[in-house]
């Protein structure tokens, strides 16, 4: 076998509809169209019209960078900036407007978000935002040795990998998949993908060498080479028909059992994955999926589940507990914990596989890169009206593709920094992660609390 | 105006007062102030407006337009002062400005930027309207407060000219004696992320103020060399122009092993910004993006970091070393180390810090802020009994006397200033830094063009103006907490308070 470095093919992708954050607004009443702020402008903002250079043109207002340098320089403050009502309404709580803006920029350039300027967002916070990853430093440069970004791995396992071989059990062994990227991008959630999305979802996973996970009804419209790819989320119609796929995906239900066993025996070389929805987790869950030899343990979440604040510090208790439970049972190692569903920026990616996981699934976030909205209105995109479809899908594939890159990239830095030469080794290690919680209370501890009945913000 | 064709004159008498006007015609104000053409020139509002929006100059017909950034806005409608109540044709509105909810972030609030420049401005800060003492983060600084003891005096930070600010930056039993007469210094900004003009101005404030600045990773240019005694020599992980004289000439050597904004990456500089000048000081190829190595590859332990002071004490034995480290859980050890490698600084840069270039997912999501190092890393200084043998300096995120006035009682000496000095010359906080040509204000930018925005006496004006408003709060904070000197606040985690879960607009503290 021929050694073969794993490349994700970007190339640019620019948006359909490019975002402002502000309205540049000129006052006609003020403005002497003298051009100082198209000299002021380093990002083309401001240009003399085509048609009558004697005047301005209207600002592109999708250019400006905010750097307030027009304003400022304007002879008569005929300039000014206001905040873009759709860009600030856009999204939902956990797709904030900042979080759609990175997500465009990801996915159209497909590089790590770079900028100057010190860190702009609140201090720390809940769910994913209360948590640091480690860094290591002097005392403890490195934990794997001397690497560079190129030598560390972001491969990862589906399926078991047993600590030793027992040929008493019968039946070849089917060894675990090994997936370049710890990431997977989920087609079925929320609800049922367009026929355009459907197609640029499978087409990315192919490209990246991962599974894209699809509802059974979509099936038929897969084309033939991307089937291999694709995870089969079963309805009502059970099995039969998906052995050309690479796994199916059974439902949990609580007091109700999919029939997990049952299945493993109809593809048993197929991937096995058990979904289990935030609401309905329990350790049963865990049980029934090891018992039946399943693959993949896939804890989801309906983006209405973790739209707030409360659902995500929810799906990250279930989630540690999922892995505490399997730790516990020392069968941590017999099954793969997929993780889906709040997963809307690139630091969610280790953070996620810090918690426990050892790979996350991409959903809302595939509708966000492609721009367009998803069904069931689980996401405002502002600019977007509801009838937007995906005609060109090699394009929609590209966004995604980079999307991966940049997250991937950036799943380096992290790695990087940690001193760690493989992402499997992340997997549940909070003890190189930093909660807020925890930090507060050793530096603060002795900081007493001010009685709140007094005026502290204003003085 | 301080000028730099002298040799850098007598301290005192650079820092006197001197105005540093905003360089640009508009303002961006928290107020907007309105005459319409309905005006008589009359002149009344002139009369009546005690801050000067309005003004008629000697011998003029009309009104000069209105000073926005002077008018205290919603405060003033109570006051007999009003202008809008005295105007005999209703010609003035005042609202708020939308440009000003643009501007800034919970970090560094809107309100926070302009007061910083109102204090580089005229050397004091801003009276009234404007919240410059907390942000909105929700969290670290922006939780935390003074306790202060009743009082019914009221200080006049002008006259408490006796108490005293300064701090040693050696307390090791060898070595050069250096105090400076502020608890600051200036962080490191190399050459190629700021323009040189920037250098020149910290470089002649700091000289002003007898305090420091340093080189940042990207070489030592020459005309800095004048100020030589008040520039740290950087010498970091990609070792860009570092050269044995550098090292000579420098009062003060700080080994950077990491940066706030980016821990555990080295230093960025896109190819965009690598300009020829650039690239001849750092002796690499122009247009090319310079990545530093992260961490040294010759320190994998506290003995490599021990062999790296050593070189830098065999090349100039008088300087005193700093180490400039990230903020990881560990954080205690590394200060510990640093302190047996034999630094006389130990310089902790948490994660909020500035950049001029730094993948977003670093700034947040590595290694913690720096209000949770200090306090642990000063603890554990004081329990291994060494705490009085180094001096503990804080950056990253400190954006406000108050900042450094917390950051001190948390348990530093001092804190360093990398970002509030930018902002001081008239940085927006766009952070457009990374790419193209660089910095629209000419502040990081190496675009020979852009960079004439700022000239250096004008900045270092600035910035001597905003270090002298910092002075008077942290006077004023400490005669509100008697105490004489700065050097009684350090660790006094007794005099702060938490303000409770809930009270700062951004939520509060994590409980989960």
């Amino acid at each position: 076998m021929t050694f073969r470095r794993y490349h994700i093919p970007t190339a640019p992708a620019p948006s359909r509809r490019p975002w402002a954050r502000v309205n540049v607004h000129r006052d006609l009443s003020k403005c002497l169209n003298c051009g100082t702020c198209i000299d002021s402008c380093l990002y083309g903002v401001h240009e003399r019209r085509d048609a009558d250079a004697r005047f301005m043109e209207e600002p592109e207002d999708h250019l400006c960078r905010v750097c307030f340098r027009c304003v400022a320089e304007c002879p008569v403050n005929a300039l000014s900036l206001e905040r873009n009502s759709e860009y600030v309404e856009a999204g939902n709580g956990l797709f904030k407007p900042e979080v759609l803006r990175t997500l465009g920029g990801e996915a159209e350039a497909g590089r790590i978000p770079v900028t100057g300027a010190c860190y702009r967002g609140p201090f720390g916070g809940q769910g994913f935002d209360g948590i640091w990853t480690d860094m290591s430093e002097i005392v403890r440069p490195t934990r794997d040795g001397i690497h560079g970004r190129e030598y560390i791995s972001t491969s990862v396992d589906v399926g078991a990998r047993p600590t030793y071989l027992d040929f008493r059990a019968g039946g070849p062994w089917t060894p675990p998949r090994e997936l370049p990227i710890p990431m997977v991008l989920d087609a079925a959630n929320p609800g049922t993908p367009p026929a355009g999305v459907l197609a640029a979802i499978a087409g990315a996973a192919k490209a990246l060498e991962t599974y894209a996970i699809v509802p059974a009804a979509l099936w038929p419209s897969l084309k033939e080479e991307v089937r291999d790819g694709a995870i089969v989320r079963l309805g009502d119609g059970g099995a039969a028909g998906f052995e050309r796929a690479a796994g199916v995906e059974a439902t949990y239900r609580r007091g109700d059992g999919a029939d997990l066993v049952g299945l493993r025996r109809t593809l048993p070389h197929s991937i096995l994955s058990l979904r289990v929805p935030l609401g309905s987790y329990d350790r049963d869950a865990a049980d029934m999926a090891l018992e039946a030899g399943a693959d993949l343990i896939h804890l989801t979440a309906d983006w209405k589940d973790v739209d707030g604040i409360d659902g995500v510090n929810g799906y990250i208790r279930t989630l540690r507990d999922l892995h505490a439970y399997l730790v516990e049972l020392a069968r941590r190692d017999a099954i793969t914990v997929l993780a889906s569903g709040p997963i809307a920026a690139a630091e969610h990616v280790p953070k996620t596989i810090l918690l426990g996981a050892d790979l996350v699934g991409v959903d809302l976030a595939l509708y966000v890169v492609m721009e367009c909205v998803p069904p069931n209105h689980a996401l405002h995109l502002g600019r977007f009206p509801d009838e937007f479809p995906l005609s060109d899908v090699p394009w929609g594939t590209q966004r995604v593709v980079n999307l991966m890159n940049a997250w991937r990239d950036q799943l380096l830095e992290i790695l990087g920094a940690m001193g760690m030469r493989e992402v499997r080794r992340l997997r549940g290690d909070t003890g190189r992660a930093i909660f807020q919680d925890e930090a507060e209370r050793e530096a603060f501890a002795d900081i007493r609390v001010r009685a709140p009945a007094k005026e502290v913000v204003a003085r | 105006m301080i000028t730099l064709d002298k040799d850098p004159p007598h301290v005192e008498e650079l820092k006197r007062l001197l105005p540093g006007p905003q360089a640009y015609r508009s303002y961006i104000s928290k107020w907007l102030v309105n005459v319409n053409d309905a005006c008589i020139d009359c002149g009344i509002c002139a009369e009546v407006c005690p801050f000067g929006v309005h003004e008629r100059k000697e011998g003029h017909l009309h009104l000069a337009a209105p000073k926005s950034q002077r008018c205290i806005g919603e405060a003033c409608e109570t006051q007999d002062f009003y202008c809008v109540k005295h105007c005999p044709v209703d010609a003035i509105t005042i609202q708020r400005n939308p440009l000003a909810d643009v501007l800034g972030n919970p970090r560094w609030t809107n309100e926070m930027i302009m007061a910083t420049w109102v204090m580089a401005e005229t050397g004091r800060p801003p009276e009234r309207g404007l919240e410059y003492r907390i942000g909105k983060a929700g969290g670290g600084f922006d939780l935390l407060d003074f306790e202060f003891p009743p009082s019914r005096r009221r200080f006049d930070p002008e006259s408490l000219t006796g108490i005293d600010t300064s701090i040693p930056l050696n307390r090791r039993g060898t070595g050069a004696r250096i105090d400076i007469p502020i608890p600051w210094y200036g962080g490191g900004m190399s050459f190629g992320s700021v323009s040189l003009q920037i250098m020149l101005a910290r470089a002649i404030a700091a000289t002003a103020w007898n305090t420091f600045t340093s080189t940042g990773e990207g070489g030592y240019p020459d005309d800095l060399a004048k100020y030589k005694d008040h520039v740290i020599t950087q010498v970091a992980t990609g070792m860009f122009g570092v050269r044995e004289e550098t090292v000579q000439r420098a009062r003060l050597v700080e080994i950077k092993y990491a940066q706030g904004a980016k821990p555990g990456l080295g230093g960025h500089l896109l190819g965009d910004k690598n300009t020829p000048v650039v690239a001849k000081m750092r002796e690499t190829v122009a247009g090319t993006s310079l990545f530093s190595p992260f961490p040294f590859h010759s320190v994998y332990s506290v003995e490599d970091h021990r062999k790296h002071v050593d070189w830098i004490r065999a090349m100039n034995p008088k300087a005193l070393v700093s180490a400039k480290v990230s903020t990881p859980t560990d954080v205690d050890m590394v200060a510990v180390g640093c302190y047996y490698a034999g630094v006389n600084i130990v310089h902790l840069d948490g994660g909020y810090g500035g950049t001029g270039a730094a993948p977003d997912i670093s700034k947040k999501n590595i290694a913690m802020p720096i209000e949770y190092a200090v306090p642990k890393v000063h603890k554990f200084l004081e329990k291994e009994g060494i705490r009085d043998e180094v001096v503990l300096m804080a950056s990253g995120g400190i954006r406000t006397a108050w900042d450094a006035a917390k950051a001190i009682a948390l348990g530093a000496d001092g804190v360093i200033l990398g970002t509030a000095d930018l902002i001081a010359v008239g940085c927006v906080l766009c952070g457009n830094c990374e790419s193209g040509r660089g910095c629209p204000w000419g502040i990081t930018t190496t675009d020979p063009e852009l960079s004439q925005l700022i000239p250096p006496e004008w900045g270092a004006q600035r910035i001597s103006n905003m270090y002298r408003a910092w002075q008077l709060q942290l006077r004023e904070v400490l005669a509100r907490l008697n105490l004489d000197s700065v050097r009684d606040l350090r660790g006094r985690t007794d005099l702060l308070v938490r303000i409770p879960d809930g009270a700062s607009p951004a939520g509060g503290v994590v409980k989960w």
